[in-house]
């Protein structure tokens, strides 16, 4: 069964918001500016999900839903796992037009909103995952991962979009460059699991060591 | 009989869900049900009967996702009949006594369009066209388009339906819990739009059930004076026992839902969730039910794609800056196709507290109809206002009536014949409000009589081509007290008669009645004042004005619209802020802009220039300033946020440099074209190196986003750029950048290529091809700035 989510607002992490607009320095000077984009996007921001449960099945590859996939990164994500699930979120077609405007406007302030953004979706999905996890108990929902992360290929989305029904549902959309619409949005993959909490999570646990957004003091 | 004769007299009963009945028959979570018309043609036979055989008047095709991005036009040649003769073969088969009729049923395409995503509008309403020709050969009754969850694909939909065919439509769109659709418009917003280009029945379906959808159907029931539909879901889904539930019961549902019929709603049925059992409850809930009336509700409303703008209610105020008459800024940003000033423009008269944007891009050497289109596209984009569109030139006024997210207000139509029959069929096709200016092929008339007359007949010729007194708003024409003593008075006259005898509402352009004399804003607001006392409805104004705005905030005041006088409050304490004394004293041009700070940088940039020259300055302070910054940048002490913002302060101060010298001020480097390729839709770094690259000088031709190939190369062989820059955001995007170089160097082989953007490394640049892979935009700027010099 798809279910359709529309979340609270998930708490606000500042300093994510400004890590992902890549303001590295001093953040007394950026709080100001942070704060009067939050006030201006908390209004157009919607949080909407979709997901559904589904058993794999490792004949040949993964197998899941009508979905069939080859690679290391998802088979290590979901090892030992028997299910998984499989979402999207968005915050929602708003909070593009807002970009938009400001991308022509005012790019300084498209940078600080696109930092909002991600660190919005990023923020959804960590709190529907938590919420989700919680439902599963005692079993719980491994860290999740993405089309394009690692090894798993883009491709992909057509058969989570095609799964999940997205259009109808959240009102997500896929252009013919596999660009999800509305931008700030997120598909994922995550195991349910019964094993504890591995101990690396987030950066720590991600292969990719150059990427621009990795935390400082990562290793 | 005919559905809509039907509809009159009538509760029209739809079916209810198909695609959840097909999930629990072994339909696939991802597989298309529309082949099922094809495999399980039974299946959908039997499913089509069942309705009817519950009750219902309209069974819907199994063709919501028919449409040529999911399928193939060969295999949708075959679904689309099939489907229809499916539904055919259940109306053959069922012997239930009611009127039986067949709708193509279209859903949204499952894609967003341009410029939230990458469909084209005429792509959608070519694909929309296509399914409803195919679904009208096979000899359906009627059109339901419905669960549409976007205003721009809805009306790409409703315009390929009245193109394609003359059967009655049926338009549903999907709400949220919040009242709005996915992209944005409310229930009046929709209203406006639908009825505005002829939907025959419009409404409310999916998302929800019918107790949550209740407060935006009775916002339809209030504004719309077309039948209202309602087709809500059996509430929301839960599994049990690994099965399907919904929460609502097929007795709630009917009891629910005829409680919003005996409302007034017209068009009925059910959604996800709803069975044949919910149907047949809900026919007999309302088995002995006489129907609602529909009743005309002679709102005057314009919309935009979130909200929709009442006459005669509130005084309504129409932003006139966009237009280039005497200002050469202006000019030049149209000559050069500088759509950010006209952005900037409309954004700005927002936030003054512009209702309507006027929306003027005429002189006489562009290419109006294009430029026109362009802008309202362009506008559309990033303001939520609605538009007035401002052309005498017919052809310019079709072209951006078309491509308009909403209901547009058209400025204007005359009693003159030639008008009439240009812009009323425009009208009636597009929807629209016009602004009809009492003149005719004699003129003007002098006094109040003459132009009520011209009124009265530019009325009775809209009704012939089937547009309503509601749709056509009067101006009586402020002429100039100079020229003529009792101009003001016969235009106020003229303004409270059409108003009070006609029942009509009115604007007027109110600063033409000061043409000739000083302190002309002081006479506008009085003029302004008065008109209002005499019924106006709406003014084209500068919201800039403070007079202007000191009157419209006193006459809602003083007339009760404002409750406990809360905007008076709010307005008076803007006026009382006194204009930030500079601390100027310490802050220099150069300090202003590597602090970010704009509105210091455009001041103190405007003093500096009543004794220095401009490019000078430009030499002596600006460019200094923006280098120190770069450096910082590049040295890793300065971030991408504040290097933008000392380039957006440095951009201010280049807009007060423009106004000395508008002929490309300091814009006397070499050419660079600049866009974001094929099939990618983000720009925010193609905006960024544009910026950057236009403050150290260079003319910047932006292309814009989603580029085909072809063109980038046109253009730079067109123009001998030196230089080109393309941007891409993703992996798959690449290609056709590779693409977009191979074919520069075909057309432009003089010209080199930078490429930048996320996914982007030196690597994948030297497997492209590329001249030069730049991290930042500061890169960019250099390479240019070093290319320029080879």
């Amino acid at each position: 069964m798809i279910r359709v989510v529309t979340c609270p607002e998930p708490a606000w992490d500042r300093k994510e918001i400004a890590r992902y607009a890549g303001w590295r320095g001093e953040l007394n000077e950026a709080a100001p500016l942070i704060e009067d984009c939050i006030r201006e996007a908390a209004p157009v921001l919607q949080y909407r999900a979709v997901y559904s449960v589904l058993p794999i099945d490792r004949l040949d590859g993964l197998r899941f839903g009508n979905l069939a996939c080859r690679s290391k990164t998802l088979e290590r994500a979901l090892c030992g796992c028997d299910s998984l699930v499989m979402l999207a979120a968005t915050v929602g077609a708003g909070f593009d037009r807002l970009l938009q405007k400001y991308s022509v406007l005012s790019p300084s302030r498209a940078v600080l909103l696109q930092g909002l953004g991600a660190e919005r979706v990023e923020s959804l999905c960590n709190a529907l995952c938590a919420d989700i996890s919680a439902s599963l108990c005692p079993k719980r929902l491994a860290p999740r991962v993405s089309p394009g992360y690692g090894d798993i290929p883009m491709e992909l989305q057509r058969g989570i979009f095609a799964a999940l029904d997205c259009e109808r549902k959240i009102g997500l959309t896929l252009t013919d460059g596999l660009l999800m619409t509305p931008s700030k949005s997120v598909t994922a993959i995550a195991g349910i699991t019964d094993k504890a909490q591995a101990h690396r999570t987030g950066c720590a646990a991600c292969d990719k060591k150059d990427c621009a957004f990795r935390m400082e003091g990562t290793e | 009989m005919n559905v809509l004769e039907f509809l009159k007299h009538n509760i029209v009963f739809l079916d209810g869900g198909t695609g959840t009945i097909l999930q629990s028959q072994g339909l696939q979570p991802g597989e298309r049900p529309e082949r099922w018309n094809l495999t399980h043609p039974d299946e959908i036979a039997a499913l089509h009967r069942a309705y009817f055989d519950a009750g219902s008047n309209i069974v819907a095709t199994n063709t919501f996702g028919a449409n040529r991005l999911h399928f193939s036009s060969d295999e949708l040649a075959r679904i689309i009949p099939a489907a229809v003769e499916n539904a055919k073969t259940a109306r053959r088969e069922c012997t239930a006594p009611q009127e039986k009729f067949i709708a193509l049923d279209v859903g949204p395409s499952g894609k967003l369009l341009k410029p939230l995503g990458d469909l084209d509008f005429e792509d959608a309403v070519s694909l929309f066209a296509e399914t409803v020709r195919l679904g009208v050969q096979a000899g359906v009754d009627l059109i339901l388009i419905e669960t549409m969850g976007d205003s721009y694909e809805t009306k790409a939909a409703l315009l390929a339906a009245k193109e394609s065919c003359g059967l009655p439509v049926f338009v549903s769109n999907a709400f949220g819990a919040d009242g709005k659709l996915m992209t944005g418009a409310d229930a009046a917003a929709m209203v406006a739009l639908l009825e505005g280009m002829g939907a025959d029945a419009i409404g409310v379906n999916c998302s929800l059930g019918p107790e949550q959808l209740a407060p935006v159907v009775r916002e339809y029931l209030q504004y719309a004076s077309a039948p209202v539909l309602l087709k809500p879901n059996a509430g929301l889904p839960r599994e049990e026992d690994g099965k399907t539930l919904f929460d609502v019961t097929a007795a709630d549902f009917a009891r629910l839902t005829a409680q919003l019929v005996r409302e007034g709603v017209r068009v009925v049925g059910g959604c996800c969730g709803t069975t044949p059992d919910y149907i047949a409850a809900l026919c007999k809930e309302l088995a002995t039910e006489k129907p609602v009336p529909v009743t005309e509700k002679n709102r005057t409303v314009v919309s935009s794609y979130t909200h929709a703008v009442t006459f005669g209610e509130q005084p309504v105020l129409i932003g006139e800056r966009i237009n280039p008459t005497g200002k050469k800024r202006f000019k030049q940003a149209l000559v050069d196709g500088d759509i950010d000033y006209i952005l900037n423009e409309g954004v700005r008269q927002q936030d003054a507290g512009a209702h309507i944007l006027d929306v003027n891009v005429g002189l006489p050497d562009i290419d109006e109809p294009a430029m026109l289109e362009r802008a309202t596209c362009e506008l559309q984009a990033v303001l939520d206002l609605p538009l007035q569109l401002d052309t005498a030139h017919p052809d310019a006024m079709a072209r951006a009536l078309r491509r308009y997210n909403g209901k547009a207000l058209i400025n204007s139509v005359s009693g003159k014949k030639e008008s009439m029959a240009a812009i009323f069929p425009l009208l009636k096709k597009y929807g629209g409000v016009a602004i009809a200016l009492t003149l005719d092929d004699s003129g003007i008339p002098a006094d109040a009589e003459g132009r009520v007359r011209i009124a009265e007949n530019i009325l009775k010729t809209a009704a012939a081509y089937g547009v309503s007194k509601k749709d056509v708003i009067f101006d009586t024409l402020a002429m100039t007290v100079s020229a003529e003593p009792n101009a003001a008075r016969v235009t106020l006259d003229a303004l409270r008669r059409i108003r009070k005898e006609l029942g009509a509402n009115t604007s007027l352009g109110v600063s033409n009645v000061s043409f000739g004399l000083p302190a002309r804003d002081c006479l506008n607001a009085a003029f302004f004042t008065s008109a209002l006392e005499n019924g106006l409805s709406a003014a084209i104004v500068n919201p800039f004005s403070a007079e202007i705005m000191k009157a419209y905030y006193a006459f809602r005041a003083l007339h009760g619209m404002d409750e406990n006088c809360l905007d008076y409050i709010a307005f008076s304490a803007k006026l009382s802020d006194a204009p930030v004394q500079p601390t100027d004293t310490e802050q220099t041009l150069q300090s202003a802009i590597r602090r970010g700070l704009k509105e210091q940088a455009a001041r103190l940039a405007k003093a500096r220039l009543e004794t220095e020259e401009p490019l000078s300055l430009v030499q002596t302070d600006v460019i200094p300033a923006l280098d120190a910054v770069g450096r910082e940048f590049e040295a890793g002490r300065l971030y991408l946020p504040q290097l933008l913002m000392s380039a957006e302060a440095a951009k201010a101060a280049f807009e007060e440099i423009k106004v000395r010298i508008p002929a490309r001020g300091a814009g006397n480097r070499s050419e660079f074209v600049l866009a974001t390729v094929r099939g990618d839709i983000h720009d925010i770094g193609k905006n960024i190196v544009k910026l950057l690259l236009e403050n150290y000088g260079f003319r910047v031709l932006d292309l814009g986003k989603d580029v085909p190939e072809e063109k980038i190369a046109d253009v730079a062989a067109e123009r001998r750029a030196p230089m080109v820059g393309l941007s891409a955001l993703m992996t798959t995007t690449v290609p056709a950048m590779a693409r977009t170089i191979a074919l520069l160097r075909e057309c432009a082989p003089w010209c080199k290529v930078v490429v930048g953007g996320a996914v982007l490394t030196q690597d994948y640049a030297d497997r492209i091809g590329a001249d030069h892979y730049a991290p930042d935009a500061m890169d960019a700027v250099r390479w240019a700035e070093e290319t320029e010099k080879q």
